[in-house]
């Protein structure tokens, strides 16, 4: 914390000595894009307020066109590219194209993605294709993140990623064992968190949060015994939400803006 | 080296990363003692009354750690061993596990290695088995083999079905291990080709 102050200072007493450099922009014509390292500390905006976060253009512009080229170069499986508000760049692909785009994030110049620091599932129960399995990679070379995710239902398999990532392995375990993912070409395949006679997978969402079975120690078989779950007291669920509105000033707010890619034009 | 394996393919064994390391961590209360502070570490399958283990496991069949070797598909318990009369995993039927569910006391899991990773069981076995009350974990042998070690040690109510794995993995120290076993590990191979 005392470095983000410390840089905030620095930058603040540069702008007003008129010190601070403008960042070069990369040219949109060039087919491979440079990347700027240091593109997080550069700002040309004065900006006073300590407890506003403050914006940062130019990684976004830079993240923005990275997310273009990604979908340039791999039009085939690149359906969507996002960017949160906290300049967080997520991909969206298709699950055929999980090694492909992988590897290339990982391997390209430009990427460098060697880092694989989260693998991990989410379930939409409302959705088709219910489970999104996200991918969180690091660039240590750029100092840049990335977001890639994919979609699956309960029965189709992906891809796994051990083969590009070694550290995807328990990580996927997670996943089959939490969700029901199956992960084909995985090394190892079995469940890693929950107990060897345990049915069902905990983190989907018509899971109930107690589970269906409970262990107690049986005195007169003197062993410990599964039964059917019984709750002293009935499940109560609470609507925690406010009558008043959070955050008038955010109605409009979107999670993620979309990246216009470009159409390929036959 | 090539030729050895050559020659021993079906005697070539495999020591079990099955020998899980257990550790032991100090208790906390106060004592006088120096060496009390230190973390030991012991192999998990050379504990006395830890229960009956696989230590290692190869084609032909299986070695337990309380010195036994069993040839062919085993039937496992917490303190006794059977051979298992089945051929492959297409072979696993109500029949061939129906010695598991009539038990007594009866078990909470069967732990069933089907040899090699691909192998599969038929899903009218696995609901049988699941209407008779027994929860299955159906794996590879190798990972169904640390399994049952593990909850062996537990004390857990388990048994184990194990067929022999066809491919294996098979690492310098297994080569090393099997020929010290033999007695065999300081001749010289070089010798036998003259010959």
């Amino acid at each position: 914390m005392v470095r983000g102050w410390a840089r905030l200072e620095r930058l603040v007493s540069a702008a007003q000595n008129g010190r601070i450099a403008q960042c070069q922009l990369p040219k949109r014509k060039r087919k491979v894009l440079p990347r700027v390292a240091g593109a997080r500390f550069c700002s040309t905006e004065q900006t006073l307020h300590p407890t506003i976060r403050p914006v940062n253009a130019v990684e976004r512009t830079t993240l923005t066109e990275y997310g273009q080229y990604i979908a340039e170069c791999m039009p085939k499986y690149v359906q969507k590219v996002q960017i949160t508000a906290g300049n967080e760049l997520e991909v969206l692909i298709a699950p055929e194209g999980v090694i492909p785009v992988l590897t290339f994030l990982k391997d390209h110049t430009n990427g460098q993605y060697t880092c694989l620091t989260d693998l991990c599932g989410v379930d939409m129960p409302s959705r088709a294709f219910r489970f999104e399995v996200v991918y969180n990679l690091l660039s240590v070379r750029f100092n840049s993140r990335i977001r890639v995710k994919t979609y699956t239902d309960e029965l189709t398999p992906v891809d796994s990623a051990c083969e590009v990532y070694a550290g995807a392995n328990w990580y996927e375990r997670e996943v089959w064992d939490m969700y029901g993912v199956f992960f084909a070409n995985h090394p190892d395949l079995r469940r890693i968190l929950t107990d060897y006679g345990f049915e069902g997978h905990p983190f989907r969402k018509d899971f109930p949060l107690s589970g269906y079975v409970e262990v107690r120690y049986d005195d007169e078989a003197k062993r410990v015994v599964v039964e059917p779950l019984e709750l002293a007291q009935e499940f109560r669920k609470f609507d925690l939400n406010a009558p008043w509105e959070q955050f008038p000033k955010f109605r409009d707010h979107v999670p993620a803006e979309d990246i216009p890619i470009k159409e390929e034009k036959e | 080296m090539l030729r050895q394996l050559i020659n021993s393919t079906a005697r070539v064994t495999c020591q079990s990363q099955r020998m899980g390391i257990q550790l032991l961590q100090p208790r906390c209360y106060q004592s006088t003692s120096i060496d009390e502070d230190k973390t030991t570490a012991t192999i998990l399958n050379q504990e006395t009354d830890s229960g009956l283990m696989v230590d290692a496991y190869s084609q032909a069949g299986f070695r337990l750690n309380n010195g036994m070797k069993v040839l062919g598909p085993i039937a496992i318990f917490p303190r006794s061993v059977l051979s298992w009369k089945v051929k492959s995993a297409e072979d696993i039927n109500e029949d061939s596990l129906s010695l598991f569910h009539m038990l007594e006391p009866k078990i909470d899991l069967l732990v069933i290695g089907v040899g090699d990773k691909g192998n599969k069981v038929d899903p009218r076995v696995v609901h049988y088995m699941k209407n008779k009350g027994i929860t299955l974990e159906i794996l590879p042998t190798e990972t169904a083999c640390t399994t049952f070690n593990f909850l062996n040690q537990e004390r857990r109510y388990v048994a184990g079905a194990f067929l022999p794995p066809i491919s294996l993995r098979i690492t310098d120290e297994d080569l090393v291990q099997s020929q010290r076993r033999r007695n065999k590990l300081f001749l010289s191979q070089d010798e036998d080709s003259v010959f």
